[in-house]
C-alpha cells in the first residue's frame, strides 16, 4: 500500500540558516504520528510546509501522490481543504459564533448553506459541544476552544489531520480529554493524524509511531513502543527528553558504585515491552527468594496500547538464581550499580 | 438668544454634519481599501509587495504631514476643478476628504495589523485564497477597531471643518469666525462652541457603542 503521506528528502533554508535538512518520513493511511522535537528543532517549519503553507526550499512532500511542493497556488488552495489543521492556540474568529466558526471551512469551499448547517450540527456532536453553537468563542474556556478548533478541522472531511502543539496550551486534565477526543476520531474515522508537540507525554500517551526531529534532521523514526522500551534508543533520545527514561533517584545516586563492596545492595533496572497485568514479579521475586524487595521508580504504563514495564529496584542480593528467574521474567535485567544497604 | 442667531446656529449645525459626514463617508470608502492593500502588500504570505506597501505608506505620510489649514489652500484649484467652486459646503467636503483619507487609512492600518497572525493562517490552510483572508478574517475581525478609528476621524473632521469656514465653507466655524469673532457677539461664539461638544460628545457615544456590539 503506498503510504497517504510521503517526504522525500525535504529541505529548508532561512537565508543561510538550514531550517529543516534532509528529512524524510512516510506516514500510512489511519496511522497516528507524533513529531516530537525541542522548541527550534524546525518543527514548526516542518509543520507549515506539511499543510502546504510554506514550501520547503527543496524535497517532495506527497499527499496522495500529489506534490505540495511544486504545485502552483491555485491547486493548492484546493489540497489544503484536504489537510486540517489544528493550532496551538485555536485561532478562532471572535467575530464569529462558535457554528459559524465551524462552517468557515465550508463557506470557503462553497457549500451551500443547508448543507453547512446540517453538517456543523453533526461536528457539534461529535466534539461535545452541543447548546454552546451560538456562543462566542470568548465565552469557552480553552478545552471548549480546541474543540471547536478540532471540529473546525474536521468540517471539509480531510484525508489528514495536522494537530500543531494542539494540546500544549492547555491544563494536564484538557490535554487527556482533548487526546480522547482525537483518538476516538482516529478510531471512528479512521483519519490519519499527525501531532506536532514538545511534550514526550502526549506523544507516548496518543502516538503510534515517532519521528524525533533535532537541529532540523530526523534523528529517530520508529513505533513508539520500540522507542521507549529498547534501551540503546532509547539513549539516542534520552537527552532529548529526560522524562522519558526513569531516573535512579538522587540520594541513591550519590552512593551509588560501579562495584560491589561489603553490606552493599544492587540496583537493578527491569524493562519490558509486553508486561502481563496484573503483574506479580516482585511479590514471587520476594517470595521465592525471601529477599526485601525496595521500589526505587517506575512501574507498568501503557504506551500505544501496550503495557509497558520500566522499573528500578533495589535487592539486598543478586544471586545466579534471582539473575536466571528476572531474565525468564523480562526482556531486559540491568544492572545500575551498588549502594550502601544502610542509606 | 434671538430667533434669528437660534437659525443660524441651526443651519451651520446641519452644513457641518454634512461636511463631517460626507468627507468621513469618502474617508472610509477611500481608506480603507488602501489600508486593506498597505497591509497585505506588506506580507509575505499575502500579497508579497513589500515596495508598494512602502510606497503608499509614504505618499499618506507625506499628505497627513501637510497641515490642514495649508492644505486648504494648496487644494484650491483641485476643488474648483471637483466642486466646480472653492467656496461654500459641497465645495469643503474635497480638501476634507483629501485630508481624512490618508488620515483614516493609517488608523485602519493599524487595527488591521493587530488581527492574529494565526487567523490569516487558519483561513489559508483551510484552503481560503488571499480575498477571503480579507473577507472573513481581517476585515470582521479589525470591525471594531476600524469603527473606533471612524469615530476618531469624524470627531477629527468636526474640528477641520470649522478650518475650513475660514475660507468660506460655511458651517458652524465659519459661523463663529464671521459673527462670534469678527463681529465680537459673544453670544453666537458660545453657542457655536456648546453646539460642537454636543456634536462630538455624541459621535463619539454612537461610536462606542457600535464597537462595543461588534466585540
Amino acid at each position: 500500500m503506498t503510504p497517504l503521506l510521503e517526504i522525500r528528502n525535504v529541505s529548508h533554508q532561512f537565508g543561510d540558516h538550514s531550517a529543516l535538512t534532509n528529512v524524510s518520513f512516510s506516514v500510512e493511511q489511519g496511522d497516528i504520528l507524533g513529531i516530537i522535537g525541542r522548541s527550534g528543532a524546525g518543527k514548526s517549519t516542518l509543520l507549515r510546509c506539511l499543510c502546504a503553507l510554506q514550501k520547503p526550499t527543496e524535497g517532495e512532500i506527497l499527499l496522495n501522490g500529489a506534490d505540495l511542493v511544486s504545485l502552483p497556488e491555485r491547486a493548492l488552495v484546493l489540497e489544503r481543504r484536504r489537510i486540517g489543521l489544528v493550532f496551538q492556540h485555536f485561532n478562532l474568529l471572535n467575530s464569529r459564533t462558535v457554528a459559524a466558526n465551524i462552517a468557515l471551512p465550508l463557506e470557503i469551499s462553497g457549500i451551500p448553506s443547508s448543507r453547512r448547517r446540517a453538517r456543523v450540527k453533526e461536528l457539534i456532536e461529535i466534539v461535545g459541544l452541543e447548546g454552546h453553537e451560538n456562543k462566542r468563542p470568548s465565552q469557552l474556556s480553552g478545552g471548549q476552544k480546541q474543540r471547536v478548533g478540532i471540529a473546525r478541522a474536521l468540517a471539509t472531511e480531510p484525508v489528514l489531520l495536522l494537530c500543531d502543539e494542539a494540546t500544549s496550551a492547555l491544563d494536564p486534565e484538557t490535554t487527556a480529554s482533548v487526546l480522547d477526543l482525537l483518538a476516538e476520531i482516529n478510531r471512528r474515522l479512521g483519519l490519519t493524524i499527525i501531532l506536532i508537540t514538545h511534550e514526550m507525554d502526549v506523544v507516548r500517551r496518543f502516538a503510534r509511531r515517532v519521528v524525533v526531529l533535532e537541529h532540523g534532521k530526523v534523528v529517530e523514526n520508529s513505533p513508539v513502543v520500540t522507542l521507549l522500551s529498547d534501551p540503546s534508543r532509547n539513549e539516542n533520545i534520552a537527552h532529548l527528553f529526560p522524562d522519558t527514561l526513569i531516573q535512579i533517584p538522587s540520594d541513591q545516586k550519590a552512593y551509588l558504585q560501579t562495584d560491589p563492596f561489603p553490606a552493599s545492595e544492587v540496583l537493578l533496572r527491569l524493562g519490558d515491552t509486553a508486561a502481563s497485568l496484573p503483574s506479580a514479579l516482585l511479590s514471587e521475586l520476594g517470595r521465592n527468594f525471601g529477599a526485601d524487595i525496595r521500589l526505587l521508580n517506575g512501574g507498568i504504563t501503557q504506551v500505544g496500547g501496550r503495557n509497558i514495564m520500566d522499573m528500578i529496584i533495589r535487592l539486598p542480593v543478586f544471586s545466579p538464581e534471582i539473575q536466571m528467574f528476572l531474565k525468564n521474567r523480562c526482556q531486559t535485567v540491568e544492572v545500575l550499580g551498588y549502594v550502601p544497604s544502610d542509606r | 438668544m434671538s430667533h434669528l442667531i437660534a437659525e443660524l446656529v441651526f443651519r451651520a449645525t446641519l452644513e457641518t454634519l454634512e461636511m463631517v459626514f460626507a468627507s468621513g463617508a469618502i474617508a472610509v470608502l477611500g481608506g480603507l481599501p488602501l489600508a486593506v492593500l498597505m497591509l497585505v502588500t506588506s506580507r509575505r504570505d499575502l500579497f508579497d509587495m513589500v515596495w508598494l506597501s512602502r510606497l503608499l505608506g509614504t505618499v499618506i505620510d507625506a499628505l497627513r504631514a501637510v497641515p490642514f489649514i495649508i492644505l486648504l489652500v494648496l487644494l484650491i484649484p483641485v476643488t474648483r476643478l471637483i466642486a466646480g467652486t472653492a467656496l461654500g459646503t459641497a465645495a469643503a467636503i474635497v480638501p476634507l476628504s483629501i485630508a481624512a483619507i490618508p488620515y483614516y487609512a493609517r488608523i485602519a492600518e493599524v487595527s488591521l495589523k493587530e488581527v492574529d497572525a494565526g487567523l490569516v493562517d487558519a483561513v489559508r490552510a483551510m484552503g481560503g485564497t488571499r480575498w477571503m483572508v480579507i473577507r472573513y478574517a481581517l476585515i470582521p475581525e479589525a470591525l471594531p477597531g476600524l469603527i473606533a478609528g471612524l469615530t476618531v476621524t469624524l470627531v477629527t473632521l468636526v474640528g477641520a471643518s470649522a478650518m475650513a469656514g475660514a475660507i468660506g465653507a460655511g458651517g458652524l466655524g465659519d459661523l463663529a469666525i464671521r459673527y462670534g469673532y469678527q463681529r465680537f457677539n459673544t453670544t453666537v461664539m458660545l453657542s457655536v462652541v456648546a453646539v460642537l461638544v454636543v456634536v462630538v460628545m455624541s459621535i463619539q457615544a454612537a461610536g462606542n457603542m457600535v464597537a462595543r456590539r461588534l466585540r
